[in-house]
């Protein structure tokens, strides 16, 4: 048979035949390239998972370890690089520490929402009829709530802690995830090769699990980038409201708002675990638009 | 290929019966009912042709067979029963075995047929778990083995290709690999080769047909292309909005069509020997499917319409085991015999 592609070589995707025989060097100044934000926000949020994972090694100092005669020093001072706070501890050492449990926290707090929200939009978007109708009525009322307020009201009941910052957002989280899913799955579930697996009997659950899911994942996953940012400002702004990680365990939000006080004096108590924030957030919005290339999503 | 088994076959009755099918759309005010009346049968070893415009309810008929309606689409009547299961009426059970194991499907485009994210191979394999006891191995075996049969020269390796590294005709083989995955008796062809160009057409329509002989399945094939009708049918059965207009052994329905409007098909089509001027479109467009009329559906367009015909339409048995929905089949007859198509 000479159907023309019994030949696959022949039609392999040229990005792959491209990488193919070529410097490692080359290759990754080629993929910078083509994606620069992509590999810019790898780069950044890998340091910051570099920093949470080696915070005990990298930190100088015990972040807990009080030393009141020596409360707000600055910068500098007695090796202390960004200074220490109001109960003498070290600010650096504190602020690495708190990258481990935020981003700990958002990623946790992510991959919850992320899978029940992705679970709950398919069977809706897929399954249709009253099925569909009663999902996108309870998603409808989750989303009529402003989040912020129903999160921090969620925390107020179950009380501070980790587990309870994971477990409020992920119920107000999940149903953006959810949307989305189901918008997608619904559009998939026209199509032929669907149609086609129906056709053979295949069960339900496989369909959903092996050919909805991999065909409407990439968007809930671009999503879930920019969605951590949104976490992480969540979980400071939890912290700065006293409802964050239970103390003296160190947290950004927690650092802002202790830091208030002293703002007019020792604006980098404020200032420091602020531009943490900021980058972990540059990164992961950066991965973000990458992927969103990348991946093409329209 | 192991025998396949059929209860229906061993009591003698066709795989196949679809008889005065009515499928409706909505309720109410703007209920309509895109197909009335759509007849078929088929059974092993044979082919049976469905052919008509677009919009006739060919494809509608199909889904209708396979007990995969489209949203909003329901039964309104009549009968269809495949390898003895009831389908309107089936169980999930019986829908469960009805699909794969009974009928198997194809579609007009093959790259749609196809998830993009899985390998060809697992694709098939997970069609053929669907309905028997088989292991991971034993899965991909039999894979490997229907790739093979379909004329992939190394179906080991390019089990693992997936859809995009194939061209047309190949990704339509592997569709047809999936449909016979499970072993089904009838094979349900919507349009395969619509999407493929002509030598390729021509490689996938043999293949069909090596099926057919080779596995002693029953295969329906639904086109609009009168010349894949004429190469590969046994049986044709012309559909015009909704309704069955004529059915009979695909080369007298082509020689000596009994209907009009399979007359008017057939000077529709160019050949070599015809020039722009004997080619000929039928005047008109088809009804729409909200205004149904008591008489013959083709009437308004039709060259030997009488009165009669807008009032009442009957199908009648006529020579050769052929069936006609015209009351004027005779005169047609008449001329179409001395005249020459």
């Amino acid at each position: 048979m000479s159907d023309g592609a019994l030949n696959p070589s022949a039609e392999l995707p040229r990005a792959r035949r491209a990488a193919v025989g070529r410097s490692l060097g080359g290759a990754v100044r080629k993929r910078i390239g083509a994606n620069a934000s992509l590999t810019l926000g790898c780069v950044i949020f890998g340091t910051m998972l570099l920093i949470a994972a080696l915070a005990s090694v990298i930190a100088p100092f015990n972040p807990d370890t009080q030393d009141i005669p020596h409360a707000l020093t600055a910068p500098g001072v007695e090796g202390h690089l960004l200074g220490t706070d109001q109960l003498g501890r070290d600010v650096l050492s504190r602020l690495l520490y708190g990258a481990r449990i935020d981003i700990f926290i958002a990623c946790g707090s992510v991959l919850f929402p992320f899978a029940i929200g992705l679970i709950v939009g398919m069977l809706a978007g897929y399954r249709g009829g009253w099925v569909d109708s009663v999902l996108v009525g309870i998603i409808d009322i989750v989303f009529a709530f402003p989040a912020l307020v129903l999160l921090v009201a969620l925390v107020f009941v179950l009380g501070p802690g980790i587990g309870t910052i994971v477990i409020a957002i992920t119920l107000t989280d999940w149903v953006s995830y959810a949307q989305l899913s189901r918008t997608s799955s619904r559009r998939e579930g026209t199509q032929e090769y669907i149609l086609a697996a129906r056709t053979g009997g295949i069960p339900t659950r496989r369909i959903l699990f092996r050919h909805v899911l991999p065909n409407i994942i990439v968007q809930p996953i671009v999503l879930a980038t920019s969605d951590a940012l949104l976490i992480i400002i969540a979980i400071t702004t939890l912290g700065f409201l006293g409802l964050g990680v239970p103390p003296p365990a160190p947290d950004w939000g927690t650092m802002i708002s202790e830091a208030q006080p002293y703002l007019n004096v020792q604006w980098w108590l404020a200032v420091a675990p602020g531009v943490a924030i900021i980058i972990t957030g540059l990164g992961l919005s950066l991965i973000g638009d990458g992927l969103a290339a990348k991946l093409d999503v329209r | 290929m192991s025998v396949l088994t059929s209860e229906s076959g061993a009591e003698g009755r066709d795989l196949l019966v679809v008889r005065d099918l009515r499928l409706g759309v909505g309720e109410g005010e703007g209920s309509f009912e895109p197909v009335v009346g759509a007849a078929l049968r088929a059974d092993r070893g044979e082919v049976v042709g469905v052919v008509g415009e677009s919009g006739s309810g060919k494809s509608l008929m199909l889904r209708a067979i396979a007990g995969l309606l489209p949203p909003g689409v329901d039964y309104r009547g009549g009968e269809v029963t495949v390898g003895g299961i009831d389908v309107p009426h089936a169980k999930p059970a019986d829908l469960h075995r009805l699909r794969g194991e009974t009928v198997g499907m194809i579609f007009q485009e093959p790259m749609t047929a196809l998830n993009p994210t899985m390998r060809i191979g697992t694709q098939i394999a997970e069609a053929a778990r669907a309905h028997r006891d088989l292991g991971r191995g034993e899965a991909k075996a039999r894979a490997i083995d229907l790739l093979g049969r379909m004329g992939f020269t190394e179906p080991a390796r390019q089990y693992r290709l997936y859809p995009h590294e194939l061209s047309g005709g190949m990704r339509q083989r592997v569709v047809i690999a999936i449909a016979l995955a499970g072993e089904p008796a009838l094979l349900l062809c919507d349009e395969p080769t619509t999407a493929l160009d002509a030598t390729v057409t021509m490689r996938v329509l043999d293949l069909i047909v090596g099926l057919v002989s080779d596995l002693d399945i029953g295969v329906v094939l639904v086109t609009h292309d009168l010349g894949v009708a004429a190469r590969i049918c046994d049986r044709i059965v012309v559909m015009y909005a909704g309704r069955m207009l004529e059915e009979g052994p695909a080369d007298k329905v082509l020689r000596r069509p009994r209907h009009p409007y399979t007359l008017a098909l057939l000077r529709a089509v160019p050949t070599r020997e015809t020039t722009i001027e004997e080619l000929r479109a039928i005047p008109g467009t088809p009804p729409v499917p909200q205004e149904q009329l008591p008489g013959c559906p083709f009437a308004p367009r039709c060259e030997f319409a009488e009165d009669a015909c807008l009032r009442e339409v009957r199908t009648v048995a006529i020579e050769d085991g052929r069936t006609t929905a015209c009351r004027r089949h005779e005169v047609l007859a008449k001329m179409v015999e001395g005249a020459g198509v």
